[in-house]
């Protein structure tokens, strides 16, 4: 393990909270800590190791990797997977360590790439952990986590705008109001094609990056 | 955060306490916007203020919704959750507009857009603290000192007729892009900048804005008569009291408000940037090469 460190205040007069995401430098990480309980809590990050600047207990993971901690106690609150497996093998295998090393309650965030969404867009990232949706779920389920929650990550990993529940009202809202706001604007090729996939419920289908979020 | 507007959920009784945040679209863009999607057929906005107070939303929902109620969202509660501003509000659903659909408007459209400027124009009316000329000088001073030899010209020669107007307070983020329709009903959101621009006018500019890609010479164009945004103008001038040789004359003086309020409020450089060149371009005497400071 290497270092722990940064400070991060927050209060609503606080304007370093805004001043930071005005930038995207300053907005990498801002999710993990839109998710979290709070600034202070201890976090385990592999990948990530920007959100330093969100939180103040940041243990980054070293390259022994997440499997050589899993016989100390469950010390984290939180454990950070972004677009890395941690030195594990396998998803399944990383999600089982990484359920090993928090304490009870505590919330996984796996930044991963969709099978089948990176599949169909050649040039995505290479590296990320890949599975479908549905087997990021399972795999999840199987390790032990609760309360498994899966977002669709727009336009990327790294400085997100949009994080979508793949739940079906709300993705079916997102990406029927995409089609229509495409349609307004005419400058969409793929009209009747996008607009049957919404409506089908498919989307989340053809989308590159997912965000795993799961409880202890 | 997210617990923030998940306690603000609570605090208004659309989820119990021991319940999780529902499924959500998040929108991270200055400040959290979360559309909620409990079980059931009804959603709801959150907002957690990361850049302000989120007091200026709340006020312009809330007059808003009470001047056309088809066409705001109801706002719930605005309240302060783990040290965060959070405002909870209802859904409104809507169809989104474009291009388009501002090209060639349906009835609804022309409609509602007429009955938001015109009830905006009546109800929305304030004293106004100080002369709009002087709010314009003001407002010019804070750009590079390269322009207050045309800036101060430009005023002194639209002081008379932009004092005659009456303040009424702006919506103040008037773009397409926060306008749909919702059957028939026009729907209007983003009331962050409510009532920061007091000078009539300044939402049908700055809706012909996003229309013109902050253009001043496409803006011109698009609004002669017979041209695809000649309605727009139209209407600004019947509603408002504004007419287009008027609303023309005055870019300058909506681009240099933009040009404070979109910085103040962090819509990033290159927005700000467009801007600048906006008011360079339609600003007599403008310098050639402005200075852009944000």
């Amino acid at each position: 393990m290497t270092s722990r460190s940064g400070t991060v205040a927050e209060g609503p007069v606080d304007d370093s909270i805004g001043a930071r995401t005005r930038t995207e430098s300053g907005r990498r990480g801002l999710f993990y800590r839109i998710i979290a309980a709070n600034a202070d809590v201890p976090v385990l990050e592999f990948g990530a190791p920007f959100v330093r600047q969100w939180f103040s207990n940041v243990v980054s993971g070293d390259a022994h990797g997440l499997a050589s901690l899993v016989t100390q106690p469950a010390a984290f609150a939180m454990v950070i997977l972004h677009q890395t497996l941690g030195g594990c093998a396998s998803v399944a295998e990383a999600l089982r360590a990484a359920a090993l090393v928090l304490e009870p309650g505590g919330t996984l965030a796996f930044a991963a790439a969709n099978r089948i969404g990176v599949g169909i867009r050649p040039g995505m990232s290479e590296a990320a952990p890949r599975a479908t949706p549905s087997g990021f779920r399972r795999a999840a389920l199987r390790a032990g986590f609760t309360n498994v929650e899966i977002f669709v990550i727009r336009p990327d990993l790294e400085v997100p705008d949009y994080a979508v529940s793949t739940a079906r009202r709300s993705a079916r809202a997102f990406f029927d109001h995409e089609a229509l706001s495409r349609q307004a604007s005419g400058r969409d090729r793929w009209l009747l094609a996008r607009a049957a996939v919404a409506r089908l419920d498919l989307a989340v289908l053809f989308e590159p990056y997912l965000m795993i979020v799961a409880k202890r | 955060m997210r617990e923030a507007a998940r306690r603000a959920l609570c605090e208004v009784g659309i989820i119990g306490d021991d319940e999780p945040m529902p499924p959500s679209i998040l929108r991270i863009s200055g400040n959290l916007t979360f559309l909620v999607y409990p079980p059931g057929k009804a959603f709801y906005l959150v907002k957690v203020g990361l850049e302000n107070d989120l007091a200026r939303e709340y006020e312009g929902l809330a007059v808003g919704h009470a001047m056309l109620p088809q066409s705001v969202p109801r706002p719930f509660k605005l309240s302060v959750h783990r040290s965060l501003p959070t405002l909870v509000a209802a859904g409104m659903p809507f169809t989104p507009l474009g291009t388009l659909d501002m090209r060639a408007p349906r009835g609804a459209l022309r409609r509602g857009l007429a009955e938001f400027l015109g009830a905006a124009q009546a109800s929305l009316r304030v004293e106004p603290v100080e002369p709009h000329s002087q709010r314009l000088r003001e407002t010019f001073e804070r750009l590079p000192p390269s322009w207050s030899f045309a800036a101060r010209r430009y005023v002194d020669a639209i002081a008379t007729a932009v004092d005659q107007l009456p303040a009424v307070r702006q919506h103040g983020d008037f773009s397409v892009s926060n306008l749909g329709l919702h059957g028939t009903t026009l729907v209007v959101v983003d009331w962050e900048d409510f009532g920061r621009a007091l000078l009539p006018g300044y939402d049908v500019a700055l809706l012909l804005c996003s229309l013109n890609d902050f253009s001043a010479a496409r803006i011109r164009t698009n609004t002669a008569a017979g041209a695809s945004h000649a309605w727009i103008a139209q209407l600004a001038s019947e509603t408002t009291g504004v007419s287009r040789a008027l609303l023309l004359e005055l870019l300058p003086a909506y681009f240099a408000l933009m040009a404070a309020m979109k910085t103040e409020c962090a819509y990033g450089s290159t927005l700000h940037a467009r801007i600048l060149d906006a008011l360079a371009e339609s600003l007599p005497d403008a310098p050639v090469l402005p200075a852009v400071e944000s």
